[in-house]
């Protein structure tokens, strides 16, 4: 038993040791970041043709669909 | 036949549906800014900047916590109308340098909130609020830097007075690293 406990006791401080060193370690590469993306209007082009080609596919979806009510009408 | 016609018809509903998940996907994109998140702090202090007001440029923002993206830059909002302060540096209006940025334009080239902070002149004020504190800082310098080539600890770590630097993007688009080749970095200090 009492030899559980120490093999605990040691398992515990090894991780406290580990937890120690990652917090370390990652306050250490926190103070100076590489400055941030703060634009995004470089994707300006290709955001406008998805959105273009995307409206198209609606508005022909929706013709069709029309088209195809409209021959069962008749 | 009327197989044939309700084949026609799933694929018109299709289309539709295709389309729209496609726009909706372009709207997030063009509208929202994501990176992957690598470290994010929880804050405690009651101390941290709630709002930015530069009245030259009719700028009265909000300020979220930023943290540091996967590649190690610092974080930038995921909107284009806040602006973010560096939740590792220092807290606005003590000694050492504390970091906001913004976004200069959205995924449509649309203005976003720092979109004229180039034209910001030494001497013009800037606030920071701060719970019921305001802060008035006063700039003191204006740069731009290469984007690989600025200089982190003049803007994140000066501890020679209680500075404030706003950052935001400028120049021409890198496709590669999908972001602008220039920073614009506003430099300055609390007045006393």
């Amino acid at each position: 038993m009492s030899r559980l406990k120490r093999i605990i006791a040691g398992l515990s401080t090894l991780a406290m040791l580990l937890l120690g060193a990652s917090l370390a370690l990652a306050q250490t590469s926190t103070t100076t970041p590489g400055v941030p993306t703060t634009g995004a209007g470089g994707d300006a082009a290709a955001n406008v043709i998805i959105l273009g080609v995307s409206t198209l596919m609606i508005i022909t979806g929706a013709v069709l669909l029309r088209k195809e009510k409209k021959e069962k009408k008749l | 036949m009327a197989i044939k016609d309700s084949k026609k018809t799933i694929a018109a509903i299709a289309v539709i549906v295709c389309g729209g998940l496609i726009f909706t996907a372009a709207i997030v994109r063009a509208f929202f800014y994501t990176e992957d998140i690598a470290l994010h702090a929880e804050i405690i202090s009651p101390n941290i900047p709630t709002e930015l007001i530069i009245p030259k440029l009719n700028i009265d923002a909000k300020v979220l916590e930023m943290g540091i993206t996967a590649k190690g830059n610092m974080e930038a909002p995921h909107n284009f109308t806040d602006v973010g302060w560096y939740e590792y540096g220092t807290i606005p209006g003590n000694i050492g340098s504390a970091v906001i940025d913004g976004h200069v334009d959205n995924g449509l080239s649309l203005p976003a909130v720092f979109k004229n902070l180039k034209t910001l002149q030494k001497g013009d004020d800037i606030f920071v609020m701060e719970s019921s504190t305001q802060l008035h800082f006063v700039v003191t310098d204006i740069e731009r830097y290469y984007y690989t080539s600025a200089p982190l600890s003049l803007i994140f770590n000066a501890k020679d007075g209680r500075r404030l630097n706003l950052i935001t993007c400028d120049g021409s688009w890198v496709t590669a690293d999908k972001t602008d080749d220039h920073r614009i970095v506003v430099f300055a200090i609390l007045k006393q």
